[in-house]
């Protein structure tokens, strides 16, 4: 015997079938939008990690030794390695959501003081500068 | 087995409430993903907003400081209340000092270029950008140290080195 479909069992079908529909779309969307939003923060964290690698540098430009240089940055030194911790504003703090690492090394042939300047945010590098300069730098090794 | 009288009615009853509780469970759904897309496009551009003022702020006051760098050439100072970077310049064939002066006055980054005895009020600086705060601080070493004040958008700060300002203005 055969079952028709009444006009509600119809619709309830074709509503389903578009539930569904806007169900899978929608977890596509969702899973966009959350990546977005993870972009927008890595650029967020990119544009500061480039200005205070970019200040790094020019502080590394103008000291006379590490000690100044760790001074004028307010890091912790660590034989030639220079440690900066900042907070989400970009401003130096003790407990660290981001994290500067400034190494110094000198070329004894040259004399050129170099700084490999990297920034990072816990888990990935934002940002990496290298940076040198001729006049002498007082605890390079 | 004939059905009961009444049970087809019944069942197309049970039917059309399905129907309206799946249109209303839809239509939740459609609300909360349109609002939650809202949320996230609004919190983005937020975000990007921040970045683009942040970069083109400290970008171009860089630019202005690496273009202008000559011996004694770039100053700090106030000007119309405020802290302000003074760039000073000459042009060949002229011992006529030119000044651009770059604040903030009433929310907004200006630049002001003037010639040296001229006075001019701070409003009549061209409007740059959004700002709220600028400050600026020229140390013995060179070091040029500005401070900015976005506002709702946060805070930057940026430090440049003068290469010029050391004797015989090389760089090191």
């Amino acid at each position: 015997m055969k079952r028709r479909l009444s006009g509600a069992s119809l619709m309830l079908l074709e509503l389903t079938l578009s539930a569904l529909i806007f169900c899978l779309s929608a977890a596509v969307c969702a899973n966009l939008l959350a990546r977005s939003v993870t972009v927008s923060r890595h650029s967020e964290a990119v544009t500061g990690a480039v200005f205070a690698a970019e200040s790094a540098a020019e502080h590394f430009k103008a000291a006379e030794d590490l000690g100044q240089l760790s001074r004028a940055l307010g890091g912790r030194l660590e034989g030639a390695q220079l440690t900066v911790c900042y907070d989400d504003a970009w401003m130096a703090a003790d407990e660290a959501r981001y994290r500067l690492d400034l190494l110094v090394s000198r070329d004894p042939d040259s004399g050129v003081s170099r700084a490999s300047i990297r920034v990072t945010d816990g888990q990935e590098t934002l940002f990496t500068l290298e940076v040198a300069r001729t006049a002498p730098f007082g605890g390079a090794s | 087995m004939p059905s009961r009288p009444g049970a087809g009615r019944r069942s197309e009853s049970v039917s059309a409430a399905a129907v309206l509780l799946l249109f209303t469970l839809f239509m939740l759904l459609a609300v909360g993903v349109l609002t939650a897309g809202l949320s996230v496009y609004q919190r983005v551009h937020g975000a990007e907003e921040r970045v683009y003022l942040q970069r083109s702020a400290l970008s171009y006051l860089a630019n202005r400081v690496r273009q202008a760098d000559a011996q004694g050439a770039v100053s700090a100072g106030r000007f119309g209340g405020a802290d302000a970077l003074i760039l000073r310049e000459t042009f060949a064939g002229s011992d006529t000092r030119y000044y651009t002066y770059v604040y903030v006055y009433n929310g907004q980054l200006r630049e002001l270029f003037f010639e040296e005895g001229v006075e001019l009020p701070p409003e009549s600086g061209t409007v740059l950008m959004p700002l709220e705060a600028l400050s600026v601080a020229l140390s013995q070493e060179g070091l040029l140290q500005f401070s900015l004040d976005y506002g709702q958008a946060g805070t930057g700060a940026l430090t440049l080195w003068l290469r010029c300002r050391a004797e015989g203005g090389e760089a090191p």
